[in-house]
């Protein structure tokens, strides 16, 4: 280091670093500002998908309980995650004394000089008065704290530095506390040896060492290297924090004679550079494995003398430890200080990522399982189709046996077709209803059993959620039976005989069963569910005799066709459509946790980059 | 989107049909004494009126409803220049006369704390959290309005120096 | 920020300034300052070279050009001597003579006798003597520079009239001295104390030392002056910005005018219609 640094430049150096700290916190402060916008983004629209889809849920709908289950499950489950990120501290802050500053440690005997040290460094003076401290301007005025007391024989009472704004110094006066100062950028804190401090206080002190970005250890050069101080100087070393030996006073006072005033005038001067030189190579050796450069003699008093002649400084001694100061202040650890709070902000931003990945499966996994049981409505509603064609084709069939008695009777044959009319129509509705209703129970049981566990197969840990609480909400599947009839269905008395309706015929069949209403052959939809969907029969007279086999094929098919189409439209309506319905939603939630997982990483990114460009 | 809901309402509407034409055919040619008719009619009006009731609070409920649809543009307009207003949904007027909490509590933080627009007027500010608990939206100040809370801030800054100057004088 | 705000804040960060600089003032330093002033090529920096005994050399440029831009200062054993531009040569150091004048403990106001006192002097004399104050007519010293270039009749004559002006405008009469540094100049290179006498130099410092400078009571009068007017701009600068801050809220309150009314108006409807709601849901009951 060419360069002089002398009191005012290394207080403008921590100053510096002062701005420094502050600009990281407020940049961790303006990522989670971000942070905090996105999350909001979230939560909004998360609450307003939610509640909106269930109020689109119709009444009548049979699914309508269970989605209505399952979005309110959801709903919970989301407010326990957004609860549980929101407990987290993101520690955006610096913790005082120990991360805000450079923190320089100070041990030393009582009367070592350490007191005159930390004078100097604060005011410039190693023994300020008031007219001095008065003279600097406030924002470079030194801010003073202290421990408690630890109880040292002629020690000083409570508060007292803070009181002073200053450290004791004086002939037969101790300094008994662990006491500071604080100046923008450098946090000052002085000590009595590691062993005179007990308790609480020896707690405190070693929180200090742990944290110290500096650790000076004080002899006055008057009795340099006691045994007692060696002995505590290799226990520091041990810590393996940088520490620094200071021979303070490392002065004397040269008499000369004036003759002119007729008495004795003293100067300050450095100890000759041979002595000093010896000391320090007495104390090296003493330690063994000590670096000669983490040895300094030095004087405060004459530092203070001779403030404005830089060779002098350099004499003092003062300058090399200002230059110790001033690379330490831009070394690594301090540097890792500084990024503590966006170190902090990037882990809990790891948290958050982590948080989202059971939160994003539950999603997904609910959305598939949906999305398969509404592919699978069709082939369940097959099954059951067929069942229902079959006792159809039945009943036909025996009545179209028992005619055979009346083949030479046109009359009764008539007659007896349009007696079996009523019944086929009547068991029409009955097998449709049946076949719906237990296509309804399976996908409901189905249904329920899959959604249930999409949430125990998440592996979500949030505090105060049980997820049994929470699949509770949603509803068991219907059971065949145990409701009236057509219970999950209202009025399909009125949709059959529309469905049958519907059916336009050719030829004698399509006559006999009567006409259909407007529009054409095999048109279902609107049509069939007109106001006007009542049965309307015709009654002609038939001359069936040899067409009683093309006949009966004719109205096998028919009535099959009916079942069929029925039921699949039906149940597309209520059933594959409400899942649909279910999955919109799911695949938005979906969408959303995409757009928070993007925006977390792009804030991780940004956040380790702060980090790297400071340096660390 | 739209969705086949209504579908079902006209299955309902035809199954309802499809009943009451049972029960008057279960009802007809009973002829018991004049009593039970007299209790039937009774039973009937009772019936009709808290249908009517029933379909009367239904209505306003629409009504309270519809009302709140309708005013979500007059108020995304009224904050134009100052705070963008984008609302969410197809329905998004929050509120329900029925309820018997006053409002649909407001995702903490507000937009007013997000946002940091406590330089608001505080009836403004009162009036953004209900905008906010009341509708499904996202609001987000222009860049105009931030500015004020800046300038405000640098006034105030000013005028404590002024302040420490004229101390120290 | 409009243009004008940022002139605020400019004038502001000069208000400052000043102040700070008149706190640093209250400390300041213990040797008086003498200023000279005057117009361009007066006499001003000859003089102080005389007086400040650089006879051989020249401490103050004294060219005929606009040498003195800034403000230069010698510090002797017992005062702090401050030469400064001349008060016509720029505009812009103007500024610089008046912060010189706000330093300046004693001020020797110097004139060449080619004629009285001009406007853009008088001006200059009454800013100084508001400054001074009640010292004023103790602590502004004229003093009519190179007295050598006319007849003694001449040179009385233009004292008497430039005393009369200062009488007129300034309300006092200043004490005065004839100079000529040119004679006092070669009266010591030749070692001839007659024409020594003859330039009044001595005379010149005598008075300087004479005034029994009590140099803090002027500098606390002067800087209490300067503090007043201090604390005017600041009552200005305050009112202004208060004037500014009330603007804004007030634009505040009128933008979202129209956003309270309509919330206010739902608020009633959503109120009223509650109201109905629970009456005609307890009628059913």
């Amino acid at each position: 280091m060419s360069d002089l640094i002398l009191r005012e430049q290394l207080l403008t150096s921590f100053q510096t670093l002062k701005s420094d700290f502050m600009a990281s916190l407020d940049d961790a402060k303006k990522l989670d500002s971000e942070f905090q916008k996105a999350q909001k983004t979230f939560a909004v629209r998360m609450d307003s998908h939610i509640r909106q889809a269930q109020k689109r849920l119709p009444e009548e709908n049979p699914l309508s309980s269970q989605i209505d289950g399952i979005l309110s499950a959801i709903s919970d489950t989301d407010k326990a995650w957004q609860a549980n990120l929101a407990s987290y501290d993101k520690g955006l802050s610096f913790r005082q004394d120990f991360q805000d500053s450079l923190l320089v440690f100070v041990f030393g005997k009582v009367k070592s000089g350490k007191s005159s040290l930390g004078n100097y460094i604060a005011w410039g003076h190693t023994d300020p008065s008031e007219n001095l401290k008065s003279s600097v301007p406030i924002s470079l005025q030194p801010e003073y704290f202290t421990a408690a007391n630890t109880n040292v024989v002629n020690g000083d009472a409570d508060d007292e530095a803070k009181h002073r704004r200053e450290f004791r110094v004086g002939a037969t006066e101790a300094t008994s506390s662990i006491q500071g100062f604080r100046l923008p950028g450098l946090t000052w804190v002085d000590s009595p040896g590691l062993h005179s401090v007990t308790g609480s206080n020896g707690k405190l002190a070693q929180e200090y060492v742990a944290h110290a970005d500096l650790i000076l250890y004080i002899m006055n050069s008057a009795a340099p290297g006691r045994a007692s101080d060696l002995k505590e100087i290799k226990e520091l070393k041990s810590k393996g924090k940088e520490t620094l030996i200071l021979i303070t006073g490392s002065d004397i006072n040269e008499e000369d004679w004036d003759d002119e005033l007729g008495e004795i005038v003293t100067r300050v001067q450095m100890k000759s550079k041979e002595t000093r030189q010896m000391q320090r190579e007495y104390i090296a050796k003493e330690l063994e494995d000590i670096d000669s450069n983490d040895i300094l003699s030095n004087s405060a008093r004459y530092a203070q003398e001779h403030l404005t002649d830089p060779k002098e400084m350099q004499n003092s001694g003062m300058v090399q430890l200002f230059s110790r100061l001033h690379s330490i202040s831009q070394n690594q650890g301090v540097q890792i200080k500084r990024a503590v709070p966006m170190t902090n902000f990037s882990n809990f931003l790891d948290k958050c990522r982590k948080e989202l990945q059971p939160y994003t499966k539950l999603t997904n996994d609910l959305d598939a399982e949906i999305a398969h049981l509404e592919s699978s409505v069709p082939k369940v509603m097959a099954r059951y189709t067929r069942e229902a064609q079959k006792e159809m084709y039945a009943i036909i069939d025996d009545t179209f046996n028992s005619l055979e008695n009346y083949r030479d009777d046109d009359e009764q044959m008539n007659q007896e077709l349009r007696y079996a009319r009523r019944s086929w129509n009547d068991k029409l509705q009955q097998v449709i209803g049946i076949a719906l209703e237990n296509g309804l129970a399976d996908i409901t049981k189905e249904l329920k059993h899959a959604v249930d566990n999409t949430w125990y197969s998440a592996s979500l840990e949030l505090p105060n959620f049980s997820i049994e609480k929470v699949t509770e909400q949603i509803p068991d599947g219907q059971v065949n039976g145990t409701k009236k009839r057509n219970s999950g269905w209202g009025g399909l008395g009125g949709l059959v005989a529309g469905g049958v309706a519907g059916f336009m015929l050719g030829g004698p069949a399509g006559a006999f069963l009567g006409s259909s209403l407007a529009g054409g052959a095999g048109s279902m939809a609107g049509s069939a569910f007109g106001s006007d969907a009542k049965l309307k029969t015709k009654t002609i007279e038939l001359n069936v005799g040899d067409n009683l086999e093309s006949l009966k094929k004719q109205l096998r098919d028919s009535y099959a066709s009916v079942v069929k189409t029925v039921i699949e439209d039906e149940s597309k309506k209520v059933l594959t459509s409400t899942l649909a319905e279910m999955r919109t939603v799911t695949l938005l939630v979906a969408t959303e946790l995409r757009e928070v997982n993007e925006r977390v990483e792009a804030m991780k990114a940004l956040s380790l980059q702060k980090i790297i460009k400071n340096g660390v | 989107m739209a969705l086949p809901w209504l579908i079902g309402a006209a299955v309902v509407a035809l199954g309802a049909a499809a009943v009451s034409a049972f029960s008057d055919d279960s009802d007809s040619g009973s002829g018991g004494n004049g009593d039970e008719e007299r209790r039937r009619r009774e039973r009937a009006e009772q019936e009709r009126k808290a249908r009517a009731h029933k379909e009367k609070l239904e209505s306003m409920k629409e009504a309270f409803v519809q009302e709140g649809m309708q005013r979500a543009n007059d108020l995304q307009q009224s904050l134009e220049g100052q705070i963008k207003v984008i609302l969410l949904g197809n329905k998004p007027f929050k509120a329900i006369l029925d309820n018997d909490e006053e409002y649909h509590n407001p995702v903490s933080p507000t937009y007013v704390e997000v946002y940091d627009l406590q330089f608001l007027p505080q009836g403004t500010q009162d009036y953004l959290v209900k905008l906010e608990s009341l509708y499904d939206v996202e609001l987000e100040p222009e860049e105009e309005l931030m500015k004020v809370p800046v300038r405000l801030k640098e006034i105030d800054h000013k005028l404590a120096q002024l302040k420490a100057l004229r101390e120290k004088l | 920020m409009t243009a004008k705000d940022s002139m605020a804040s400019a004038d502001l960060d000069v208000l400052l300034k000043q102040a700070s600089d008149i706190l640093a003032r209250k400390q300041g330093q213990d040797k008086p300052v003498i200023a000279v002033w005057g117009m361009m090529n007066a006499g001003k920096s000859y003089l102080l070279n005389m007086l400040t005994h650089h006879y051989n050399a020249e401490y103050f440029p004294t060219k005929d050009t606009r040498e003195t831009a800034q403000l230069k200062q010698f510090e002797g054993e017992s005062y702090i001597f401050l030469d400064t531009p001349g008060l016509d040569a720029h505009d812009a150091d103007d500024q610089v003579a008046m912060d010189g004048a706000a330093k300046a403990d004693v001020v020797l106001f110097v004139h060449q006798p080619k004629g009285e006192l001009e406007k853009i002097e008088l001006d200059f004399l009454k800013q100084l003597k508001e400054s001074f104050g009640v010292y004023a007519e103790k602590n502004i010293v004229l003093v009519i520079s190179k007295a050598d270039a006319e007849s003694l009749e001449k040179i009385e004559q233009i004292e008497q009239k430039v005393l009369e002006q200062c009488h007129l405008h300034l309300g006092f009469a200043p004490e005065s001295f004839l100079i000529s540094g040119t004679r006092f100049h070669k009266g010591i290179q030749q070692h001839k104390d007659g024409l020594v006498k003859a330039s009044h130099l001595q005379e010149l410092k005598q008075h300087i030392e004479t005034l029994g400078i009590d140099v803090r009571a002027v500098r606390e009068e002067r800087i209490r002056h300067v503090q007043n007017t201090l604390l005017l701009e600041i009552s200005a600068a305050e009112e202004a910005l208060n004037d500014e801050k009330l603007q804004l809220e007030d634009n505040l309150y009128w933008n979202f005018a129209r956003f309270n009314d309509a919330m206010l108006s739902l608020d009633l409807s959503m109120t009223l219609k509650k109201v109905e709601y629970m009456n005609e849901r307890i009628l059913g009951e």
